[in-house]
């Protein structure tokens, strides 16, 4: 059962850019699009774990900051020519409050 | 914030030719004579190894300032993005910089006045200005392990 | 026997089902109906243009009292209702009088937000929602000032209205471009510039702080950075809320707004609502076209015919004079969506549709409309784009033929065709130059100047050369930034500079961009040639900037980060070495290290602690010594004079003085 729980507000992670949330089994990146869109992922380059919320976003992918690995931000999927997953979690906005679905964040495996 | 400029840009001052801060190897080197000092640009100790090359020997540090401020501002406004110095200089040449901020000199005021404005604006510490007001920014927007006992 | 019927609200909504209710059975009821304004329906989005002064209040009047009389509407104008009963089925009107009804169909429509700031209840302040509102903004002449607060459509419509009047019209925006909801930020800058063109100022990214008075009456707006705008009349249009207390206080089910089902009933069978106080599904309403679906449920319903009430895809058009933007449906980037962008920069025209499963589902236009209605069919009815897709982007009057190779519609261009529209070229004379033996692109420029203005053009050039020369022309392969331009950084950088291009969307629309809004390479490039061509007017992105800017420090490859203060020229103090080795104790600093540029260096400090460990370093007088930066790194010094036995000149105290140029701390330190 889903058990969403209220994150921030939309206006705390700038637009193109992200911010994490700590959990007991690591960070997961939040981020927002230039269309306002948000959507959240493990906070870890399936490369060599940079941490993607420190990314370039640009459309609905964000550009690793170690070595400029470029992931989907709806599926966790590298683009191009690299391959690799990150985990992905169901995130909403409602009313301008990031939502974000906490049974799944604390069943997960760690990353 | 600094000034940006269309890449890193490290500098060096050497008190006599022993060039002990190894200046001739940097994007911008002053090499201190007797007579004045020798401003030369476009050296790499990177990827790339070069020596700089002579732009205009000077009599005072007053003209030093000037003309590495009108030099950096040419370099501001014409470069491609992440070309270093001495990739700039290969495609526009030493000759093109030379006219404008030795020869011309009405062209170096004009673009130590533009440098100038620039400057007056990101005069800020950025440490400062983001430990004040941005801290916020740096932290979990949201901490879950907080309440993790489940 | 007849129903009673008793409206609450004379809107659009209640107008349209009222309207389909009678039409389908005149004698059948007994109509009440109360409205809080003094008057019955008028056409409340035609208010804009009244404004304006193409029309007038009796032009846009849908029921006259006429109207009501002849179709035996009991008319209870200006009257609002204390309350419902719905046990005993009876409604209390203001003055105490109790109407029984057997159905009740609420329409209370909507309230406009106004934001609670300091000031907000002064005189002059307004929304933009009747025609009260719409007459004190025409009031205004030439000698007035107004500020609107919301670039959303309705603040539009009013700043141009009042524009239009003469009146000096200020448009506050929170947001980084107008009408976000319902533009990209390409047709953002392209309605920005045309309102601009009308003499509105317009401000985005600006929080509005206090609304300043003078006895009692505004007399300026007040925004966070200090400025003042000063205005006789402040118009809020900054969203509406459904209006739904007489219905919770009827115990009705209200969300957000009132609930109601596919037959636009509320949780009280007896009782019906529509309009914008309505919510359904979750979503609440504020365009006609679906309040009008609503109404004609509604009345359905009432005479007990089957009918549904079904959310449609929605499209939003500007209604001010010479500013023509249509969009539609969803526009977001997404996984398996597809853009197709056309710009024509000459023409200011932007279109991009957006694509997935070989179907359009968003579409934003710019300056060029004219398709929109075929646009919007194609996402309502979902069709299958994929035998049009090639040409889909240029309009209905494109299809039917076969897909074009770009090649064979060059070549089948007639001579006279123009090709550099900045020079005047034609595709004659530049075959005429291929003829005299120009061959490559550079030639072209030479010989005949097409493309060497703009350089928009330069890819048609290539392709007359390649038409022209056949094998022989092989098409260079492309300098460009990055895959979202065919510009390369110098025809970008000479555009930028050329046509005062001053902010991202504007490069994006002038120069051609294929995406929507850039990526990771192609954003750092222009924020830098941006900041650097036109400091006192383009504002940094963050955003646009690699990890190492945009947080001040240097990312490592655990995620951690590196920290070096300045030592200027290489000189430090016991004073400072002191707070050094504090900070890298009291947080942890697994390694310092010395640089090679002459300072210190303290490795894998954690992202979080960043603004702790400047605040401590600042605290001993140090401050960034951009490692990190595109810019400033270092003077390297040797002693020179003070200590050297062969030093010529003080190098120490010119490279300090070097850093302090060239840092930005300019003239204002010594």
């Amino acid at each position: 059962m889903s058990d969403w729980i209220d994150i921030a507000a939309l206006s705390d992670i700038p637009r193109r850019g992200a911010r994490v949330v700590k959990t007991h089994l690591g960070c997961v990146a939040v981020f927002r699009t230039g269309a306002d869109d948000v959507f959240a992922l493990n906070n870890a380059c399936p490369h060599k774990g940079g941490p993607l919320s420190e990314g370039i976003v640009h459309g609905n992918a964000v550009t690793c900051p170690l070595h400029n690995w470029v992931i989907s931000l709806e599926t966790g999927q590298a683009q191009g020519a690299d391959e690799g997953q990150v985990a992905t979690y169901p995130a909403q906005v409602k009313e301008g409050r990031i939502l974000l679905d906490k049974s799944v964040l604390v069943s997960r495996t760690p990353a | 914030m600094g000034s940006w400029t269309p890449h890193k840009l490290k500098l060096g001052v050497s008190g006599c030719p022993r060039n002990c801060a190894e200046a001739t190897c940097k994007d911008i080197g002053v090499v201190c004579v007797d007579s004045g000092y020798q401003i030369s640009i476009g050296g790499a100790a990177g990827m790339d190894v070069r020596e700089t090359e002579l732009l205009v020997q000077v009599a005072t540090e007053a003209e030093v300032i000037d003309v590495i401020k009108a030099v950096t501002q040419l370099y501001r406004e014409n470069a491609r993005y992440l070309d270093r110095i001495y990739k700039w200089m290969n495609k526009v040449g030493l000759d093109w910089i030379k006219e404008r901020v030795v020869d011309d000199l009405a062209e170096r005021t004009a673009l130590v006045a533009r440098f100038e404005v620039s400057q007056d604006i990101y005069r800020h510490d950025p440490w400062a200005e983001h430990a004040a007001k941005q801290a916020q920014s740096y932290r979990p927007v949201a901490d879950l392990a907080l309440e993790a006992a489940e | 026997m007849k129903q009673n019927l008793i409206i609450i609200g004379a809107g659009m909504a209640t107008g349209r089902a009222l309207e389909t209710l009678l039409d389908a059975d005149p004698d059948g009821w007994n109509v009440t109906l109360f409205n809080a304004e003094p008057r019955g329906n008028y056409n409340r989005i035609m208010l804009s243009p009244v404004l304006a002064g193409d029309k007038t209040y009796a032009e846009i009047e849908t029921h006259s009292t006429q109207w009501y009389a002849q179709n035996g509407v009991t008319c209870r104008f200006g009257e609002k209702v204390a309350a419902i009963d719905r046990a005993a089925k009876t409604v209390t009107a203001q003055n105490g009088d109790v109407l029984r009804y057997d159905k009740l169909m609420l329409g209370t429509g909507s309230t406009p937000f106004m934001i609670p700031l300091p000031g907000h209840d002064l005189e002059g302040v307004i929304a933009y929602r009747d025609l009260e509102d719409t007459q004190r903004m025409m009031d205004l002449g030439p000698q007035n000032k107004c500020v609107v607060i919301g670039g959303g459509l309705l603040g539009l419509e009013a700043a141009a209205g009042m524009a239009a009047r003469g009146v000096d019209v200020t448009v506050v925006h929170i947001m980084g471009h107008l009408m976000e909801r319902q533009l990209d930020e390409a047709a953002g800058y392209l309605l920005r510039r045309a309102l601009v063109d009308k003499g509105i100022t317009v401000k985005c990214s600006a929080n509005s702080k206090e609304i300043l008075g003078v006895d009692g009456h505004v007399r300026a707006l007040l925004l966070d950075d200090g400025t003042e705008l000063p205005c006789d009349l402040l118009v809020m249009a900054v969203g509406i809320r459904p209006n739904v207390t007489l219905a919770q206080e009827a115990g009705l089910a209200v969300g957000r707004g009132i609930h109601v089902d596919d037959q636009m009933v509320t949780s009280d069978a007896d009782v019906l609502a529509v309009g914008e106080c309505v919510e359904h599904n979750g979503a609440v309403f504020g365009l006609v076209a679906p309040l009008y679906d609503q109404a004609k449920v509604a009345a359905r319903t009432l005479l007990g015919e089957a009918d549904a009430f079904k959310q449609k895809e929605l499209s939003t058009k500007l209604k001010v004079t010479g500013c023509d933007l249509f969009s539609a449906g969803d526009f977001a980037d997404g996984e398996g969506r597809e853009d197709i962008v056309f710009r024509d920069p000459a023409r200011g025209v932007y279109r991009r549709l957006v694509i997935e499963n070989s179907a359009i589902i968003g579409a934003v236009m710019y300056g060029d409309t004219g398709d929109s209605n075929w646009f919007f069919g194609l996402i309502r009815d979902k069709t299958d784009i994929t035998d049009m897709r090639d040409t889909l982007i240029f309009g209905p009057a494109y299809q039917g033929g076969t897909p074009q190779d770009p090649l064979a519609a060059v070549a089948a261009l007639p001579r006279d065709a123009e090709i550099c529209g900045c020079n005047g070229i034609c595709k004659g004379q530049i075959e005429d130059a291929i003829a005299a033996g120009a061959g490559d692109l550079a030639a072209i420029k030479a010989t005949t100047k097409a493309s060497a203005s703009c350089g928009t053009c330069t890819g048609l050039v290539e392709q007359v050369l390649a038409v022209t020369l056949g094998d022989d022309f092989v098409l260079p392969a492309a300098a460009s930034i990055c895959a979202c331009t065919d510009m390369t950084h110098e025809d970008v950088r000479r555009m930028i500079k050329s046509q005062k291009l001053m902010s991202m969307p504007a490069v994006w629309q002038e120069c051609g961009w294929k995406t929507s809004c850039g990526c990771h390479v192609c954003r750092p490039a222009l924020n830098f040639y941006l900041l650097a061509d036109w400091p006192l007017d383009y504002a940094d992105d963050p955003q646009s900037r690699f990890i190492n800017e945009r947080k001040h420090a240097n990312i490592q490859k655990d995620g951690t980060f590196s920290v070096v203060p300045r030592m200027w020229g290489g000189i430090t103090t016991p004073d400072e070495l002191r707070a050094i080795a504090d900070a890298a104790d009291k947080f942890a600093v697994p390694t310092v290290k010395v640089t090679g540029g002459q300072r210190i260096d303290l490795l894998g400090v954690k992202g979080e602690d960043l603004p702790a460990i400047w605040a401590d370093l600042n605290a001993a007088g140090m401050v960034s010594g951009h490692a990190y930066s595109k810019g400033l790194r270092t003077v390297k010094t040797c002693v020179g004079t003070d200590h050297c036995r062969f030093g010529t000149q003080d190098s120490t105290g010119l490279g300090i003085k070097l850093e302090k140029t060239l840092w930005g701390h300019g003239r204002h330190i010594s």
